[in-house]
């Protein structure tokens, strides 16, 4: 009896996960057509790794350098992802000499395109608000 | 960590599994912990980043999603919104998240397109008074060596400049700061220097909260009476800012025609503002209905 319980157990959930894919196509599909633009360090492994994630899940994905955003180039989108290099020199970034990585970007006040910002990058795109690490 | 935020169950429903068995020092609030990504920092992976979340949401366009293993305090804010933007404090990108947190990330960029459009309510002028309860608790889980530090570099010296001289002297009693802190929590205000907070004297001898609408309802009748109340005035000046308290009339106009959407903020400079948000929505449904009984 013992021995039948793993057999049992991977029955439920081989049978099970068809199921649950299912609930999460039909969850996800209409907001697929959401347009994602991911701004991060040209070139850097984090863009890739973001980029790969967000194709499988979005239908339109554009990819720029975090320096270059602005309204005029967020315009054709719905949600930013921000993002930046390892602020330690890990993941194939440049390796940190005396400071902390930040990022050369400031957004207009006037920027209201929804942000999605990972790590330190909110302190850096809109300092002087409460996203920050002071 | 809010469990029942709409980036833990839509679209996608995130099976969020707290550790309760591995508590770490810094993550205080006892929930537990939830794995976002894998990866130890220095060991190729980064640290993430926490906000300050002492007065983090007393502007209505702020809410704070989770905390983080930090060593900023419990209040800490790891995933946190502030208008248009939010903060996924965690360095992981999606190589390194966890199935559920990945989730959770797209949740979390569903749910900020309905804030497309708006700009942050209050920009960060000072610090939120609960820091110094958060001192006090600092203060009382010191040795007593450590508490007589002194000198411009040391911690404790720093954490007790905020507080009465006479309150945190050799006969140091955490009761009572933790009392005086309850009994003056709301006549706190800024002070000169970004991080001061100070007691607001006026406020103590009046038993009146700064940030309470009561304080509105004082003003107009203080000034009803008269309009030349230096109190009121001063109290004016101090905290609806100087542009809204500069005058009797000024003031009671700026309370008539906003008083609904009114809203104190300790971090956005210990004074009231207006919650254009709300006040916009509110004109937008007041003219559609309008539109409609015509």
């Amino acid at each position: 009896m013992r021995g039948s319980i793993p057999i049992a157990l991977g029955l439920v959930a081989f049978a099970a996960a068809p199921r649950a894919q299912q609930t999460d196509d039909t969850a996800w599909q209409p907001h697929r057509a959401t347009k994602v633009l991911y701004a991060g360090w040209p070139g850097g492994s984090r863009e890739q790794a973001f980029q790969q994630f967000l194709e499988q899940h979005f239908d339109k994905v554009g990819v720029i350098d975090l320096e270059k955003l602005s309204i005029a180039t967020a315009k054709d989108y719905d949600v930013v992802v921000a993002d930046w290099c390892s602020q330690y020199g890990n993941d194939g970034y440049q390796k940190r000499e005396n400071s902390l990585f930040g990022v050369h970007v400031q957004l207009d006040p006037e920027f209201t395109k929804p942000i999605v910002a990972m790590d330190y990058v909110s302190s850096n795109v809109r300092n002087q608000y409460k996203l920050d690490w002071l | 960590m809010r469990l029942d935020h709409p980036i833990f169950h839509t679209p996608l429903a995130v099976d969020v599994v707290l550790d309760q068995d591995h508590p770490y020092t810094d993550a205080h609030d006892g929930q537990g912990t939830w794995l976002v990504h894998e990866g130890e920092f220095g060991k190729g992976c980064d640290v993430g980043i926490v906000s300050d979340g002492h007065g983090f949401e007393d502007s209505p366009d702020c809410e704070r999603i989770s905390g983080g293993i930090n060593s900023k305090g419990p209040r800490a804010v790891a995933i946190g919104r502030q208008a248009n933007l939010l903060q996924w404090g965690f360095y992981g990108a999606p190589d390194r998240m966890t199935a559920q947190a990945k989730r959770a990330f797209l949740n979390a960029i569903v749910y900020m397109r309905k804030f497309d459009g708006q700009a942050p309510l209050v920009q960060k002028q000072s610090r939120g008074r609960t820091w110094l309860s958060q001192f006090a608790d600092t203060l009382a889980h010191m040795s007593a060596e450590e508490r007589k530090g002194k000198g411009e570099n040391n911690y404790a010296s720093y954490l007790k400049k905020n507080f009465p001289a006479e309150l945190v002297g050799d006969d140091f009693d955490p009761a009572k700061l933790r009392a005086w802190y309850e009994n003056h929590e709301e006549y706190f205000g800024h002070g000169k220097e970004r991080h001061d907070i100070v007691l607001d004297e006026d406020l103590v001898a009046l038993h009146l909260s700064n940030r309470k609408p009561a304080f509105l309802d004082w003003l107009r009748q203080r000034f009803a009476k008269d309009p030349h109340d230096t109190l009121a005035l001063r109290l004016a000046a101090r905290y609806l800012g100087p542009e809204h308290g500069k005058d009797a009339a000024t003031a009671l106009a700026f309370l008539d025609d906003n008083r609904p959407f009114l809203f104190f903020s300790d971090t956005g400079g210990y004074r009231w503002f207006v919650d254009t948000n709300a006040q916009r929505a509110a004109r937008a449904a007041d003219s559609g209905a309008s539109k409609n009984n015509r």
